[in-house]
């Protein structure tokens, strides 16, 4: 369904950050990319949600090119994103609100998907009185609100604590589970790329490529964190990051 | 915070001291004492002529800030999000910012004729200036990532202003027209030393010119107090809408309070309906009833028969009223962790007990108004629906605090027509000034309930807005407390005494909320009990002894 094909992207006068790039991600399945921070990861990102454009090759979704606003692709950033102004509830509703959706439909959707994710109660707090783990629970509860066909994030975890980290990846992965939306994570923790993607793709170089893809057939049975299959495909992912860079 | 309250009492002090010193060394007619310049003032306040130039100041800056804050805002937005406008404004707006904008006057003059809108305009101007250049720094200074975030979200242009540029851009508006007042007030006084016959400039002006310096000093005050209503006002104005700004931490659940046990049996009993009906709470409507009646005196003498009916009238209505309520609200009550050990909830009083309670107190209630009079009697009935009423409101309007504040707020009305058998529109004040004291409070009640009222869908104002925002209305509620009481000096032509007794109750509504912070909700049983009974009883003794001795 995502379909990408030899993305380049270089900053301007002429520093190459991303060269040509290629994958897919099936409709059923779930993709992981790692790489060291400062590797263009981000700006990869936001060449597949389509709020910058490539110098060359393209991004498609099921056949139609993307753009700046499509409302089939969600995006949750690194730092949440959560507009400080705004409640829990507020921001939830944003996407809805920002396609029209009514204020009496939007807000029920909205507290619904809250308290989904345990946020129930903490709808009128502004983000500055949630804790990290709760404003990450709202940007997933503002980008789920959207009925996405595809979720992107960006090292959405990567500034909580080890325990939030377990809880909210767990989330994430029962989201998935739930609603089969599939979803693209960029992280640079591997231990994370193995418990949440279907498939692995391990991103470095200067600029950056595809150095490595890795299919992760343990992906999602219970207590994979526990499993040999789980240690074996960690340590093989280290030993290939060690390889490259 | 109480000692912050002690600091401005201290500053107030060694500037009166200081100035008291400089007038006996000075011992010139142009540095009146500080008492002679505070009792021309207190004179002056009582008069019309005051009044007639302090408004006409204050709709002046009022003028110029709100058209300051039409053009500059949107403008700075603009600026700050546009680059390609940005470029070709920034040069003149830098080119033209030093100008010292008063030196324009005359141009003001010229173009805008001698009469208001040139001196709004000056103001408006210069104040423009700062809203412009503090507004367009702000919004340079957005973080990409929140607008990175709604244009992920599909946002166009108009909601990206909307939902992103407008609010991020407020708090630096706010800051900029907060310390615009001071200049607006110093341009004023200049712009009003011209060519008009109205404002507190032109009084300070003439008052010099004749020679009358405790007048110059009034005008002096009164461009004080402009300055600092207006200080206020915005600050006031930046809670209700940055409301995201006035928040720390996430809001803390008070603990419940202990229960008294170790007493003996009919003591229990007696407590246990001392409970019931929040004995402690009367203490806050009776002495505005008793103070309505110290008033009625100057219309009608009064009796000792007459003020036992009364006051046992009270006492009966708002044990009715508050046995109705719990009786009401037990099933709310009991699932709510601060009011699970009211009487009703634990069941020590039973069903039956209080609805034989309420009976009994509106019996009570009916008798004494009978002994009143029958205008009394007629309108005992439709007083007590209105009291009774106030406990369903909880559950449609979000509004029901001031629906307590005007049911309670019937006391001092009540009271006025025991007396006199007939209304007058002065005790009015009275009344409006107990139900806006009440509504303030019951909103800062509310919020040690808050998280429980939204999960059982009870309609309160911090429920539904937030509790700052309910803390920033309550603030203006019991300003305006504060503002219907001195209508009622006005009104009545009370004296000295009933002034100090307002000034202690204007700092002990200022102690009021400083102890209560959206954070710190366990202090709000001190903020009640202590305050509140002493806010009451010292208006009462200001009224009664105003009435005796003068």
């Amino acid at each position: 369904m995502l379909q990408v094909d030899s993305l380049t992207k270089s900053y301007p006068p002429d520093v190459a950050i991303l060269k040509d790039i290629s994958f897919a991600l099936a409709a059923d399945e779930t993709l992981a990319i790692v790489g060291p921070s400062g590797c263009g990861k981000t700006t990869l990102l936001y060449l597949l949600c389509g709020l910058l454009r490539p110098d060359s090759g393209r991004v498609t979704l099921n056949g139609a090119a993307v753009g700046a606003g499509v409302q089939d692709i969600a995006i949750i950033l690194q730092d949440y994103g959560l507009l400080p102004w705004r409640t829990a509830l507020e921001n939830t509703a944003l996407g809805l609100k920002i396609r029209g959706l009514g204020a009496a439909a939007r807000r029920e959707q909205a507290q619904r998907l809250l308290r989904e994710l345990g946020l129930g109660g903490r709808e009128h707090h502004y983000p500055s009185q949630l804790s990290g783990g709760e404003q990450q629970r709202v940007a997933i509860a503002r980008a789920l609100a959207l009925e996405p066909k595809l979720l992107l994030m960006d090292e959405p975890f990567s500034s909580l604590d080890a325990l939030t980290r377990e809880k909210l990846q767990n989330l994430v992965l029962g989201t998935w589970k739930q609603r089969r939306i599939p979803y693209l994570l960029i992280t640079h923790g591997i231990e994370e790329a193995v418990f949440l993607g279907r498939r692995i793709l391990v991103l470095g170089g200067q600029p950056a490529a595809v150095l490595a893809t890795f299919d992760n057939p343990g992906f999602g049975c219970a207590d994979y964190r526990e499993r040999q299959a789980f240690f074996e495909l960690a340590q093989a992912l280290r030993a290939a990051m060690n390889a490259c860079w | 915070m109480l000692k912050s309250v002690l600091r401005y009492g201290c500053a107030v002090l060694v500037l009166l001291t200081a100035w008291e010193l400089l007038s006996l060394a000075l011992s010139s007619a142009i540095l009146p004492a500080p008492e002679e310049a505070v009792s021309a003032f207190a004179g002056a306040i009582k008069g019309p002529v005051f009044w007639a130039h302090f408004r006409a100041s204050a709709v002046r800056v009022l003028a110029a800030m709100t058209l300051a804050w039409i053009g500059a805002f949107p403008l700075g937005i603009l600026m700050g999000s546009r680059p390609r406008w940005d470029a070709w404004l920034a040069p003149l707006l830098f080119l033209t910012y030093p100008v010292p904008k008063i030196v324009l006057l005359p141009i003001m003059l010229l173009i805008f004729g001698l009469g208001d809108s040139s001196k709004i305009m000056l103001i408006a101007l210069i104040l423009g200036y700062q809203i412009l250049v503090a507004t367009r720094d702000g919004v340079l200074h957005i973080h990409p990532k929140y607008l990175d975030s709604v244009r992920s979200l599909g946002a166009n242009r108009r909601q990206i202003w909307f939902e992103v540029l407008l609010p991020a851009a407020l708090p630096h508006g706010f800051t900029a027209l907060r310390l615009g007042t001071g200049t607006a007030v110093a341009v004023l006084f200049f712009a009003e030393s011209f060519a008009t016959r109205e404002g507190l400039g032109y009084f300070i002006m003439d008052a010099w010119g004749r020679l009358t310096y405790d007048q110059m000093f009034t005008g002096i005050f009164g461009m004080s107090l402009l300055g600092v209503l207006l200080y206020e006002l915005i600050n006031h104005l930046e809670k209700w809408c940055c409301a995201w700004l006035f928040v720390t931490g996430p809001a803390q659940r008070a603990a419940p309070h202990p229960v008294a046990t170790e007493m003996p049996m009919w003591l229990q009993h007696l407590h246990t309906y001392g409970r019931l009906i929040k004995f402690s709470h009367t203490i806050f409507a009776l002495p505005f009833a008793l103070a309505a009646v110290v008033l009625a005196q100057r219309v009608q003498p009064l009796t000792w028969p007459t003020l036992g009916w009364i006051v046992l009238a009270l006492a009966a209505a708002r044990s009715a009223a508050m046995g109705f309520n719990r009786l009401v609200d037990a099933r709310f009550d009991s699932i709510n962790p601060r009011t699970a050990q009211r009487p009703s909830v634990t069941g020590t009083i039973s069903h039956g007990a209080i609805i034989a309670f309420i009976t009994f107190s509106s019996l009570v209630f009916g008798l004494s108004a009978a002994a009143l009079g029958t205008i009394c009697l007629v309108l005992a009935a439709p007083c007590l629906a209105v009291l009774f009423f106030y406990s369903y409101t909880k559950r449609f309007t979000a509004l029901s605090h001031l629906v307590l504040g005007f049911a309670i707020g019937l006391a001092p009305i009540g009271a006025w027509i025991a007396v006199t058998g007939g209304l007058e529109g002065r005790i009015l004040l009275l009344s409006l000034a107990l139900m806006t004291y009440i509504a303030g409070f019951d909103i800062l009640y509310a919020c040690q309930d808050v998280a429980f009222d939204r999960e059982i869908g009870l309609h309160s104002l911090p429920a539904r807005w937030g509790v700052p925002r309910a803390l920033a209305l309550s603030t203006l509620l019991h300003a305006a407390t504060f503002a219907l009481l001195f209508g009622l000096y006005l009104a009545f032509g009370l004296g000295t005494i009933y002034l100090a007794a307002l000034a202690a109750i204007g700092v002990l509504l200022i102690i009021e909320h400083q102890l209560v912070r959206p954070d710190h909700f366990e202090r709000i049983q001190i903020a009640f009990f202590h305050v509140n009974s002493a806010i009451s009883i010292i208006l009462l003794l200001g009224v009664w002894l105003d009435h005796h001795l003068y």
